[in-house]
């Protein structure tokens, strides 16, 4: 039989098969990915239950010069794998339901599939380069399906700027490479985290932020979230597997995976945690005001991403692992049910215009009820107990405890307003349905997840205190959320992002994209093509100079010296005349004159 | 090896007695058998080297050296060849005859080591290309053909010049390069040759402040001169710069004035030749521009003197060549169904054309460096020795890879997303099974390096490796 841990490289070659496949025979692509995710599932259930001491590393052969293609089989990427097969499975599912009636049905399924290959091969890779590769492998998995249906108006726009703000990102990303390939000489984890306090220099302590930057970018975390409520153009499914439960937690499986590397730099956590919190805020506060729901669920996701940021940042990896699992439970069930509703209503997204749907879609209802509830943090509900490990975390900085309590209030807050404008009120439209088939019984285990998976965390001991404080923070903030007046400048401020994405389209795209652009393309014509031109334009004059100095210099000097002597010549010219006489007459002059001349001496 | 060269120039000749009708079967044919000759070199023994008289008299050979960095470009050039002829049919005979002669040139550059038998090697590319854009170009192609032939043979001028200062300063009495390494010029003298090699070669390539003749004769030359162009003739500037300038002189070569100024103009080639890119209306155009920044990436990567910026150099010279050179095939596939290069002509092509949206989108994720495509082994292995020698160079070269990401992702949208904005490209067909075949090998070289590029690196780091014991003092 085939060793099947010794084997979990394979993992990520399904789905790349299954893409590959899909898009050749363009048929059956929904059940081809969704066996494709599920074969990478099971491989990965089973290796994660073979007995194994420590980590398995794989090398395949050598990629660049010191740099493998290998991979690695931990607690981990066991982790990670099992989500992202496990849930990917359930949204693949979902999907066939969900996108059967668009056009390029297989177009989407060989894309989802592509997006599950890099996903995987991020989380098991052994170095930072390959790594990458799948970092910037899932960035264009993302791309291609928020870009989806891109026939739509500002579809394409958004699914480049998500590209475009992860490439920034990914640009300090490989110069953190470069530092560490300079200052350690290797780039695979095991090298990384044998960094200490003792042997790090400034230079791998700038490493590590530039790494984090590029973990703010496919996080979505200031400087760089503002890409992640755009790319919500994109099909509901893509936005829960993608855009909430995995793509965006590369960032926290990257500090996870590089956790002793960052104890050994403790400046740059106290950053991540200061980016994370603030973030955090941000993401709460607008999608507090935000009106359309899946908008809504993007700051959310911004919002706990930030969180975990935190946790990180101070050096609870595991606490934010623990939320990185809770929340793809409860964030991608939330998705899809708002993807029921959005079905449910034609495709009508603004919260503002919902409302009474509660006994129209009584099993919807009651799950997302269940996923915001989670989020909320509700006691004993798997987000309380996530959160509560990140609470615990922050108790280190009163400053950073405090925000994260403003934010789980915040989220409660949030959480309760949507369900109560989606599903309670008055209903104003009678096309609604309840949602069936693969699109609700796919929602079953997210459910299942959101409710019990905060009971397989990381024992955290008896923090009741905390706990209390969280529960009690939950409630509140649930009850508040029913009905919150926020005064005008505020919601203002909120509903801009705080003028972050606004800011940043003055700087990037208008001045430095359109109008540096544009200048530069000026100047290239009219100042750098000068350097030809005047040349040659140099050169014409130099051969009209030329031309003239021939002409009138050369040609008259030797004009002149035929002037000269032909002028010279004259007196002589008169002499010569032809005639016999006159030269006869010449001749006796001349004897005259010379035997005269004689005499006279 | 010169039956390498000899193939496409009596190919060139037998074209203009083949029948019409079939000339462009017969040019196929003849690429196709220096191609298969490129092909046979593999595996063969490495170096390998060949010497024939030329012109005793003055110290001058036909001599062919054969090492890793010549094989690819071999490669390169011969099935660049091929592809672009592939990519014309219909054209008359005299246009393959060019094709064929260029051809020859660009494969004497890449094998000739006597330095005149290069000189006139890369004298002798102008006349078949002046032809191609002049004759075969678009509107303008008489002033693109001009500028083009006046611009470089200025540069072939001062080449010569320096190549000849050179021969007469060294005393040798030979154009045998290896014979030439043991002169040692003093430093002055080694540093004017330089700058008159220079101009010869940053005109080729072309580097910031002398590219703008490539622009205009990017836009007017037919597909197969801009192919060849791209793919194959900008890599000459770089070629001699690595064969020549480093080798020849070394202690030029690591002056600090010059390799930052050199250093410097890269990184405007980088950022400026992106920046430009970006409000491009021109498709052309727009991957003329883009080549000036990446070629900018090359030369970086070469003045970063050591091997790995140096070895990412000659890979990131191979990769331009297979993603530009796709990159104007593709363009030519488009202009021949709508006969229009502005990018705002085009729109929606992905929902009537998806074989050619397939194709594209991948040409232009490995010319802005996605991993495991070519383009990304190369600018990482350049950056990551730039940073060795110089870190704040490859900090600020590294926004060019923001910067390629944004206009050839402006581009793709432009072109292929969004709805169908012109009735005439509703029914556009598809990719022909011959522009299958013409992209297919393209694609398949950048998947081979972007996922196991270890046989070129291993090509690479031998003849890198002799050129780095010249600049180590």
């Amino acid at each position: 039989m085939v060793n099947l841990l010794s084997t979990f490289w394979f993992i990520p070659l399904y789905p790349l098969i299954g893409s590959a496949l899909i898009a050749m025979l363009r048929r059956g692509s929904g059940w081809i990915g969704s066996a494709a995710v599920a074969l990478s599932f099971l491989h990965g259930l089973s290796a994660a239950s073979s007995p194994r001491g420590g980590a398995v590393v794989h090398t395949l052969y050598e990629w660049m010069p010191g740099i493998e293609f290998g991979f690695q089989w931990d607690e981990l990427s066991a982790t990670m794998v099992l989500i992202i097969s496990g849930i990917g499975l359930l949204i693949h599912i979902y999907s066939i339901g969900y996108m059967a009636e668009e056009e390029g049905f297989w177009r989407y399924f060989s894309y989802l599939n592509l997006f599950v290959f890099f996903m995987l091969l991020l989380v098991l890779a052994n170095n930072l380069v390959l790594l990458f590769a799948g970092w910037e492998g899932v960035g264009l998995a993302s791309y291609l399906l928020i870009g989806f249906h891109h026939d739509r108006p500002s579809v394409n726009r958004n699914a480049n700027k998500a590209f475009l703000y992860n490439r920034a990102g990914d640009a300090g990303f490989l110069i953190g490479i470069f530092i560490l390939l300079g200052a350690l000489g290797a780039v695979d984890f095991k090298t990384i985290n044998q960094a200490t306090v003792a042997t790090t220099t400034p230079a791998v302590m700038i490493a590590g932020l530039l790494l984090a930057l590029g973990a703010t970018g496919k996080s979505a975390q200031l400087p760089l979230f503002v890409w992640l409520p755009d790319a919500m153009v994109g099909p509901t499914p893509v936005s829960a597997l993608i855009h909430a439960a995995t793509m965006v937690t590369a960032g926290i499986y990257l500090f996870a995976r590089l956790a002793p590397f960052y104890q050994a730099i403790p400046e740059a956590g106290t950053v991540i945690a200061v980016i994370g919190a603030t973030t955090a805020l941000i993401g709460a506060t607008t999608a507090l005001v935000e009106n359309d729901i899946k908008r809504i669920l993007a700051y959310s996701t911004i919002s706990q991403l930030g969180l975990m940021f935190l946790a990180a940042g101070l050096g609870a990896t595991n606490a934010a692992m623990f939320h990185v699992a809770t929340h793809a439970f409860f964030k991608a069930l939330l998705f899809l049910c708002a993807g029921n509703v959005i079905h449910a209503l034609r495709g009508e997204q603004d919260v503002r215009y919902m409302g009474g749907l509660k006994d129209r879609m009584p099993w919807n209802f009651r799950l997302m009820t269940l996923g915001a509830l989670s989020l909320a943090g509700f006691p004993g509900l798997a987000g309380f107990f996530s959160k509560d490990a990140i609470l615990v975390a922050a108790q280190s900085s009163p400053w950073l405890l405090g925000v994260a309590l403003v934010v789980s209030f915040l989220t409660a807050a949030y959480s309760s307003r949507l369900i109560w404008a989606v599903f309670y009120g008055t209903y104003t439209r009678d096309d609604a349905h309840e949602a069936h088939g693969v699109t609700l019984h796919s929602l079953w285990p997210l459910a299942i997840g959101s409710l019990i998976a905060g009971y397989f965390g990381p024992h955290l001991g008896n923090e009741w205190g905390m706990m209390t404080v969280s529960a009690v923070i939950s409630i509140a903030g649930l009850w508040v959320g029913r009905r919150l007046l926020i005064p005008k400048a505020l919601v203002t401020l909120f509903q801009h992002r705080w003028f972050v994405n606004e800011a940043y389209e003055l700087v990037w795209v208008r001045a430095i994209g359109k109008r540096g652009g544009n200048a530069l393309d000026w100047i290239d014509a009219n100042l750098v093509d000068l350097l030809p031109r005047v040349t040659s334009a140099l050169v014409g004059a130099a051969g009209h100079v030329a031309g003239w100095f021939d002409s009138y210099v050369v040609d008259g000097l030797v004009n002149a010296t035929a002037f000269t002597v032909e002028a010279a010549s004259f007196p002589a010219r008169a002499l010569q005349t032809g005639r016999l006489q006159h030269y006869a007459l010449i001749v006796i002059l001349s004897l005259v004159s010379a035997m005269g001349w004689y005499w006279l001496q | 090896m010169t039956l390498l060269i000899v193939i496409p120039i009596l190919g060139a000749l037998a074209l203009l007695v083949v029948p019409k009708r079939f000339a462009w079967q017969a040019a196929i044919a003849i690429a196709l058998a220096a191609f298969g000759q490129g092909l046979a070199l593999i595996g063969g023994p490495l170096p390998l080297t060949e010497r024939h008289t030329w012109i005793p008299s003055i110290g001058a050979q036909f001599l062919l050296h054969l090492d890793g960095i010549s094989l690819l470009f071999v490669l390169l050039t011969t099935l660049m060849s091929l592809l672009g002829i592939l990519a014309s049919p219909k054209m008359p005979r005299l246009f393959y005859a060019m094709l064929l002669l260029l051809e020859a040139g660009c494969l004497g550059v890449f094998l000739a080591q006597d330095l005149l038998l290069f000189f006139v090697c890369f004298e002798a590319v102008l006349v078949p290309m002046y032809f191609l854009i002049g004759i075969w170009g678009a509107e303008q192609r008489q002033y693109a053909a001009f500028k083009f032939f006046l611009y470089t043979a200025v540069g072939s001028v001062s080449l010569l010049v320096g190549i000849l200062a050179f021969y007469f300063q060294s005393g040798l009495g030979t154009f045998e390069l290896p014979v030439l390494l043991n002169a040692s010029l003093p430093l002055a003298t080694e540093r004017l040759i330089f700058w008159a090699l220079f101009l010869g070669f940053a005109i080729k390539i072309p580097m910031f402040p002398f590219h703008t003749w490539l622009p205009d004769a990017h836009t007017q030359a037919p597909t197969a001169g801009s192919v060849m162009l791209a793919a194959v003739m900008l890599k000459m500037g770089t070629y001699g710069f690595l064969r020549i300038s480093l080798p020849m002189l070394p202690k030029a070569s690591i002056d600090g004035t010059i390799v930052q100024t050199l250093g410097i103009l890269s990184l405007i080639a980088i950022l400026y030749g992106g920046l430009i890119c970006l409000v491009q209306k021109d498709w052309k155009r727009l991957i003329a521009y883009s080549s000036v920044s990446h070629l900018g990436f090359c030369t970086l990567g070469l003045f970063s003197l050591n091997s790995t910026g140096i070895t990412g150099s000659v890979l990131q010279q191979i990769n331009h060549g297979i993603s530009t050179g796709l990159l104007f095939l593709l363009v030519g596939f488009a202009y021949e169904r709508r006969h229009t290069r502005r990018i705002d002509a085009y729109g929606g092509l992905g929902k009537s054309m998806p074989g050619f949206t397939l194709v594209f989108g991948t040409a232009m994720l490995s010319s802005i460096g996605l991993p495991l495509l070519n383009g990304f082994i190369g600018e990482f292995t350049i950056l990551r020795g730039v940073y060795l020698a110089h870190p704040w160079w490859a900090g600020v070269a590294i926004i060019g890879i923001v910067l390629s990401a944004a206009y050839m992702l402006s581009l793709y949208r432009h072109t292929v997303l969004g709805p169908i904005t012109h009735e005439e490209n509703r029914h556009l067909p598809d990719l022909s099974l011959r522009e299958w075949a013409i992209s297919a090998p393209l694609i398949g070289w950048a998947i081979w390096i972007g996922v196991r590029p270890d046989w070129h690196f291993h090509l690479i780091e031998g003849p890198v490796e002799q050129i780095m014991g010249r600049l180590r003092p």
